[in-house]
């Protein structure tokens, strides 16, 4: 079959045996799953039995491309890493732009699929059909910058690598997989790359995309740069922010978290906030592959302690993290925290919010200064660094916390376990839901945990016309629905959640009909049914791995304790009530089991 | 009848209005206060709110949609905040 968008083609390789295989994408899996997102969850669905350790050999580990990825479309570099999470024990997809999703496209596949265990150190090695198992003894305790360099000293300027660093060789559960400073950083995939003793995966493509009405694409393309570029977010405020454009209205609007979900409102916001980081840090804007927005900044600290750090990034998440989260009001130590945990390879955003945890611990006496080495207060920056480097070199505390917050306040015990701010066991990141409740909603039934990426209604609650009152529960459970459908759509198709600020559905529709010629694509309507379809297969996945409906849920603090000042102030999450509505919307049952006759209508 | 109250810009609106904080005097009917601000400002208030950007009042974003004679009272913050929407 002539695949258009699509390269047609799956890339197994099976690290136990060495062997490699090749197989024809099939059309009926493209139409029902679209690619990206959804076509990892049917693979993983299909092939992985379940009760399977996150960490042993039968796990898969699948990077996977959408059919706009390496296309002329805007923000169409990106490209997802799912399998079995080691945090969670649940679905896990991680998102990442950069350059690795093209190179995959290019060298033919749609995806690659790793399954089995090394016995020794490997890193995968695919030139278009060449495809070899390399030794990675010299590699393994290097961290991800020096094994970029090393592999693309080796191999070429134009290889793509993604590698591990030592935090995912000891398999940490907060480890991430880092691809030229782009990270698959939530859910400890790195830790699941690590188990398989597989430490790069470096790609070479040369091959292009066929294009099905190339004339029409083109035209929809042009619209579409043109709508990125007049939009107030895509077209100016982000490429000169980045992430943290939105730093300072979050904080204003109280839902900018404070020591660990404590307080309302940071006061370090003279020092932290978007224009000092544009002013004083930001060296140079990045992009993605085909992406007009270049919110990537390179950030290096010119003075002070911490003179000399740099980072790509930081991205809005961990200004938070290492910031308002440990009461830190440095940039300088935030952006060396966020260097420490690319180069080990960790996720910025799980490693300060257990930072955070830990100082919780330790100002109410649940860790000592014996058990830490120091004291851990919030607001101590130096504490923070320390804590930090413990957790990326894996000793003293920093071993414990390495392996997330549920399970740290697991083993701590004495009360802990009501500080750890997580959901499902994957760490809140950088949302007060308190401010804005369709935010609790969306972290209750996320499909990996704590997580923002799932839906972001702060834009409706907060930021944008003001359609929804933040602190009402009305239209909440409708709009996280229909968001997670449309964003389970956008990451199957390998564009950039941020090209959706500027770009609608009609749109995207118009890019992916010229390009793939697809009839089953060719409306908004049909998109948002496959988007659902996604959105309830992740659902069964999880029911299946033994998730309890219970764990829809918030963390208790954020349940039952009023926030003293702030927006915010006096509020709970009222998650009851919204999350009754969206099982009904969703057509699950009261435990949050898809119903048979909606299985039925999804094809599932 | 006016009031004092504080007026910030943030991200790119910061730097087309050059500033980021500052105390205002202004009608204390809310579309005069910030038809008072966009002329101070350069800023095409009343017709680009909930288009190109919202307004946070003391951090609670309903500015959009308010009553006619919505009335703000001393001390007030009103936010400027650009505009984020999906598609
Ligand atoms: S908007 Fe930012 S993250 Fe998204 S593709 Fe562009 S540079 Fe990458």
């Amino acid at each position: 079959m002539q695949w258009f968008g699509y390269a047609g083609k799956l890339l197994y390789v099976n690290l136990s045996n060495g062997n490699y295989e090749v197989k024809e994408l099939a059309p009926e899996q493209a139409k029902k799953y679209l690619g990206g997102k959804g076509l990892a969850a049917s693979i993983l669905y299909d092939r992985l039995q379940p009760g399977q350790d996150p960490l042993g050999p039968e796990n898969l580990l699948v990077f996977a491309t959408g059919p706009l990825t390496a296309t002329l479309a805007p923000t169409s570099s990106r490209m997802i890493v799912a399998t079995k999470s080691p945090l969670t024990g649940l679905w896990l997809d991680s998102n990442a732009g950069g350059f690795l999703g093209r190179e995959i496209k290019f060298a033919g596949y749609d995806a690659l699929i790793v399954e089995g265990k090394s016995l020794e150190p490997v890193y995968i090695l695919i030139e278009d059909d060449r495809v070899e198992l390399r030794p990675a003894n010299n590699l393994w305790g290097k961290d991800t910058f020096e094994t970029h360099q090393t592999l693309k000293e080796l191999h070429g300027p134009d290889y793509r690598v993604a590698a591990i660093g030592q935090a995912g060789e000891r398999m940490d559960k907060l480890a991430a997989i880092i691809s030229e400073a782009r990270a698959f950083g939530r859910g400890g995939a790195g830790a699941v790359m690590g188990s398989k003793n597989l430490k790069a995966i470096v790609v070479r493509g040369t091959r292009g995309i066929n294009i099905a009405d190339y004339q029409k694409f083109v035209d929809y393309v042009k619209e579409a740069f043109n709508e990125v570029a007049i939009h107030p977010d895509t077209g100016g405020g982000r490429n000169h922010y980045g992430t943290s454009v939105i730093y300072s209205f979050i904080n204003e609007a109280g839902v900018h978290p404070v020591e660990n979900f404590r307080k309302g409102k940071f006061t370090g916001t003279d020092t932290i906030n978007e224009e000092v980081l544009r002013s004083k840090y930001y060296k140079k804007d990045k992009a993605c592959s085909s992406c007009p927005i270049a919110c990537s900044k390179l950030a290096k600290v010119d003075e002070g302690k911490y003179q000399g750090k740099f980072t790509e990034g930081p991205e809005y998440e961990d200004v938070w993290s290492f910031g308002a989260q440990c009461g830190n009001t440095d940039l300088g130590a935030v952006i060396y925290a966020e260097y420490l945990c690319d180069a080990y390879g960790l996720d910025a955003t799980s490693v300060g919010n257990v930072v955070g945890f830990a100082m919780e611990c330790f100002e109410q006496g649940a860790l000592t200064e014996e058990e830490i080495g120091y004291p851990l207060r919030f607001g101590d920056t130096e504490a923070m660094i320390k804590t930090v480097e413990a957790i990326c070199q894996g000793q003293g505390i920093g071993k414990l916390l390495a392996q997330g917050v549920r399970y740290a306040s697991e083993q701590i015990g004495k009360g802990s376990e009501k500080w750890a701010m997580h959901v499902k066991g994957m760490e809140l990141p950088a949302y007060d839901p308190r401010g804005a409740f369709g935010m609790g909603l969306a972290y209750a039934t996320s499909d990996r945990g704590g997580c923002h990426l799932r839906s972001w209604p702060i834009a409706q609650e907060v930021l944008a016309a003001n359609r929804m009152d933040p602190f009402s529960v009305e239209f909440k459970a409708e709009f996280i629905k229909s968001e997670q459908d449309l964003i389970a759509v956008i990451d199957s198709l390998g564009l950039c959640l941020f090209a959706t600020f500027a770009l609608s559905l009609k749109q995207i529709v118009g890019m992916l009909s010229a390009l793939t010629g697809i009839q089953e694509f060719n409306s908004g309507e049909k998109l948002m049914v496959i988007g659902e379809r996604i959105y309830n297969l992740t659902r069964l996945f999880n029911l299946r791995e033994g998730m309890a409906p219970a764990s829809d849920t918030l963390p208790e603090r954020l349940l039952t304790e009023q926030l003293a000042e702030g927006p915010a102030a006096g509020q709970v999450v009222p998650l009851d009530i919204m999350l009754k509505e969206y099982y009904t919307i969703r057509h699950w049952d009261e435990a949050g089991r898809p119903l048979p006759a909606k299985l039925e209508e999804l094809g599932l | 009848m006016t009031v004092k109250i504080q007026v910030k810009f943030f991200a790119q609106l910061a730097i087309q209005t050059g500033c980021r904080s500052c105390t205002l005097e202004v009608p204390n009917n809310f579309y005069q206060a910030i038809e008072v601000i966009g002329a101070r400002f350069n800023l095409p208030a009343k017709e680009k709110l909930g288009t190109y950007y919202s307004i946070l009042i003391n951090g609670k974003g309903y500015s959009y949609g308010l009553a006619d004679n919505y009335e703000l009272k001393d001390e007030d913050t009103l936010a400027f905040v650009p505009i984020l929407s999906g598609g």
